[in-house]
């Protein structure tokens, strides 16, 4: 695409790109960035995009970008996730403490197959079926980078929930 | 508000209070990440942003936006400019070390000795490498501005 009709390009999309933006951030200056980055990025790969409609294109890079700004304060806010990364370790155990531990991984997997989406999924896929992370992302058609972060905040939701019930882990 | 449904879409109330703007930062974020691989709700989101649904940029936005594809065009094309004439350096020096025998040393051993009785001819030197840039900088420029101007014309109909 000629620079001059990239300019009308800008022109005919700019109050939706900025929009898709805002209605994300819910921030008037960032938004304003996050613009000029979807119209640099589009710039960029526009004579390679074959599709019918310039709109759902769009809304995607500028989701794209929204997405990454909202990652990037989210971390900044939240505690660095733990260690704990599967359910309880199997040791020697008394039989009362086994029956204990299958009780703890059945209230779990109730748990996990009564979360919403969308980290219901991932977590049965993940904590109970045990698949790996890129077969999980191919399964759900994801980005492995998005079914990782939906993991991380998984975890973050069960072990809020199991220590609302008084179950440590 | 449920934001997804069981398939893991977004609903028809998440999508709303995405234009309402009634969502919380965690419920942006979650949509945020959905619509970066979802085509379907990508589509939804897209027919739900009507004319009077979208918002009013700032004045200065689409200027803005090519002044920083300008710039990052010029930076692109200047660091291409540079790894050329450097390519084309090395080439000279390789073949004047290999074709001309004494090389390029005895070359700017030779120089450096006569600008150094001769200090003005070098800065006479050096101002006119310098103003040859500065014409090659306005030539930029002014082919920038020739193909990158700011203009109210109509847009593609896609």
């Amino acid at each position: 695409m000629r620079e001059k009709d990239f300019e009308a390009f800008v022109l005919q999309y700019e109050k939706l790109v900025f929009t898709v933006c805002y209605q994300l951030v819910k921030d008037y200056g960032e938004a304003q960035n996050l613009t000029q980055d979807t119209f640099l990025s589009a710039y960029q790969h526009i004579d390679d995009y074959q599709g019918a409609s310039y709109k759902p294109w769009l809304i995607r890079i500028a989701s794209n970008k929204a997405k990454d700004f909202l990652r990037s304060a989210y971390h900044r806010k939240v505690e660095t996730a733990d260690d704990w990364d599967a359910l309880p370790m199997e040791t020697q155990k008394s039989a009362e403490q086994e029956a204990v531990s299958k009780d703890t991984a059945l209230l779990i997997a109730e748990i996990i197959r009564g979360m919403e989406e969308p980290y219901r999924k991932v977590s049965i896929l993940y904590f109970l079926e045990e698949r790996p992370l890129p077969e999980i992302a191919r399964i759900l058609d994801r980005p492995p980078k998005t079914i990782e972060t939906q993991l991380y905040r998984a975890r973050k939701k069960l072990k809020a929930i199991l220590m609302e019930r008084g179950i440590s882990v | 508000m449920k934001l997804f449904d069981y398939e893991g879409h977004l609903t028809a109330e998440g999508l709303k209070g995405l234009t309402d703007g009634t969502l919380d930062e965690m419920q942006r974020l979650e949509a945020s990440e959905h619509l970066d691989f979802c085509d379907s709700c990508v589509e939804r989101y897209a027919l739900a942003l009507t004319d009077d649904v979208q918002m009013e940029p700032p004045a200065g936005l689409a200027p803005s936006i090519f002044g920083r594809l300008r710039a990052r065009l010029r930076s692109v094309f200047f660091s291409r400019f540079s790894r050329v004439a450097v390519a084309a350096v090395m080439t000279l020096v390789i073949w004047n070390g290999a074709f001309v025998g004494e090389g390029l040393l005895t070359r700017s051993a030779q120089w450096i000795q006569d600008y150094s009785k001769n200090p003005g001819a070098l800065s006479e030197t050096l101002n006119e490498w310098g103003s040859s840039l500065q014409d090659l900088g306005d030539g930029f420029n002014r082919w920038f501005a020739q193909n990158f101007t700011f203009h109210s014309s109509a847009g593609n109909s896609k």
